[in-house]
């Protein structure tokens, strides 16, 4: 085993349709931005990890299409699909290739082209059992919506606590230049807007994003050897659960992401998440799961989540702003927003997120979530060496 | 200018493209039992795991739990009661026409939860009728008439 740092990352703008590129362009862009910021060329690289979901490009094996792009040309590849989670599972699999010592350095790359299918949630009804499940009719935003109103009948949420989280989010999306809605929004524009899936309505829920992700790893050695201020990687988790909806317990995934999130802090020798980890990003499409999500983490007690928003805990200025960047809920280019988490993660400890920068980051808890619920993965990443 | 340099304004081609593939999907000795029952004996079943005595449905040859086998065939429902719902208001290609109302069912005797519509229900004020379902609502499975065996079956869930 040895040591593992993020040395370098690379995004492309996100937006709703790239004309201007095909898919594999996209990949292309975002390894290039990342080896610049790193200060390496792809001879340094000796492996690559791809990450894309299935389906909404039109075209199986994206891999196929992808490799050459995303660096792979003479070189080990290898792609990982865990839905949504995608990303971040991309981003484990590069650093357990690190971590190993059996490589040095090593590229994660993940990429979405969610624009190119006409009609996304056809594709996403095929990810649905089809012996079980899938006529019901159940959408992307039933992840979102179940939880949601299981969380005002137990707790007497609010449409106006959850409305808060998307004020919150789009106001620190104007602050990311990479990101995909970049407007601000009043709690009052949150509850007019169209109704999608009661209790959600369209300021709640997530878009649909094009763009890619590139995100570089080195051992210890390279690591120190490139950047006096890399992202140590302190430990990363990652879980499946059931694929059936119905059988988790309080239909809460706030079961399974407590479950990986108490991994992880025994792992990174987290005791106190609330006061060790200074910012959050986390794959929270709806603002309903950003809620939730906060109580998984241990960030407070159970059904307490909305108070963290209402009192301004998880806004950029408070004491653990969770999505500086805006999150999931302003961009979601699906396979690659995982690794999208990990990057503003990396970013927000080595000081360089810019604008929505946290001040005075040492450790960065990054998540990614997928298969409606049924994928966690989590990461920490610090300021020094653990 | 040379014809090979692109300004940004240059027109992007389209290339359409369609997926449209049929499939089979064999459901297998288990659920072929299942929606049997349904079909059949309209009746609703499940299955015990032998180690974590959960009740699982729709019933399944394996506990992912336990990681064991699973046959212990038991009766739930018809009747049951809501943990969960939503009012989808958006079409969708394929699916059925909004607004409907997606829940998630805990039938009598079940430990996992059936997903499912809540029908019957007037949805003209989606704010009203949402209040009317609040969670745990008892609910009780209507029959369709002409069943092919499928959890379609099941037309949808009347209030009780």
């Amino acid at each position: 085993m040895q040591r593992v740092a993020v040395v370098g990352v690379g995004q492309t703008h996100f937006v709703s349709h790239r004309k201007d590129v095909m898919h594999s362009e996209l990949c292309f862009e975002a390894v290039n931005s990342c080896l610049r910021d790193a200060n390496l060329s792809i001879d340094d690289v000796n492996a690559i990890v791809f990450g894309v979901m299935d389906g909404f490009d039109g075209v199986d094996c994206l891999d196929r299409w992808c490799a050459g792009a995303a660096g792979g040309y003479g070189r080990p590849f290898m792609r990982i699909n865990t839905a949504g989670a995608t990303g971040l599972s991309t981003g484990i699999a590069a650093y357990h290739q690190v971590a190993s010592g059996l490589s040095d350095v090593v590229l994660a790359v993940a990429e979405q082209r969610v624009s190119e299918s006409l009609d996304a949630q056809s594709i996403l009804n095929t990810a649905a059992c089809p012996i079980y499940d899938r006529n019901i009719g159940g959408t992307a935003i039933t992840l979102g919506s179940l939880p949601a109103t299981r969380h005002m009948g137990l707790y007497g949420t609010t449409h106006a606590q959850r409305a808060l989280v998307s004020v919150k989010n789009h106001r620190n999306a104007c602050l990311n230049p990479f990101a995909h809605l970049r407007f601000e929004v009043t709690v009052e524009q949150v509850l007019q807007s169209r109704l999608i899936e009661w209790p959600l309505r369209l300021l709640e829920c997530c878009p649909r994003s094009d763009g890619a992700v590139a995100v570089v790893l080195a051992g210890e050695h390279v690591a120190r050897s490139l950047t006096d201020r890399p992202a140590w990687i302190h430990g990363a988790v990652s879980m499946a659960d059931t694929f059936f909806y119905g059988d988790r317990p309080d239909v809460a995934y706030r079961d399974n992401l407590a479950v990986a999130a108490r991994r992880l802090y025994r792992k990174v020798g987290i005791c106190d998440p609330r006061k060790e980890i200074d910012v959050a990003e986390l794959y929270s499409p709806f603002t309903s799961l950003e809620i939730m999500q906060t109580e998984a983490l241990g960030f407070c007690s159970e059904g307490q989540g909305v108070r963290l928003v209402e009192e301004g805990v998880t806004w950029l200025e408070g004491d653990l702003p969770v999505n500086p960047s805006g999150g999931v809920l302003c961009t979601n280019p699906i396979g690659a927003t995982g690794l999208v988490r990990m990057a503003e993660a990396a970013l927000q400890v080595m000081g360089r997120a810019g604008e929505h920068q946290v001040n005075g980051v040492k450790t960065a808890l990054c998540h990614g979530l997928g298969g409606v619920l049924q994928f966690q993965t989590l990461m920490v990443l610090g300021a020094e060496p653990r | 200018m040379s014809k090979m340099e692109q300004s940004s304004e240059e027109e992007s081609i389209v290339i359409e493209t369609r997926w449209n593939i049929p499939f089979a999907h064999h459901a297998g000795r288990t659920a072929s039992r299942f929606f049997r029952a349904m079909r059949d004996e309209q009746k609703i079943y499940g299955v015990r795991c032998g180690q974590c005595q959960r009740v699982l449905v729709p019933a399944r040859s394996f506990c992912e739990q336990c990681f064991v086998p699973v046959q212990d065939w038991v009766e739930v429902g018809p009747q049951g009661s809501i943990e969960s719902f939503a009012i989808n208001c958006m079409q969708y290609e394929g699916l059925p026409t909004p607004p409907y109302v997606i829940a998630l069912v805990k039938l009598d005797g079940a430990d996992t939860s059936l997903l499912h519509w809540i029908g019957d229900l007037d949805l003209s004020n989606v704010e009203m009728a949402a209040s009317r379902i609040p969670i745990g609502t008892r609910v009780e499975a209507v029959w369709k008439a002409k069943r092919d065996g499928a959890m379609t079956d099941i037309a949808y869930f009347r209030l009780l």
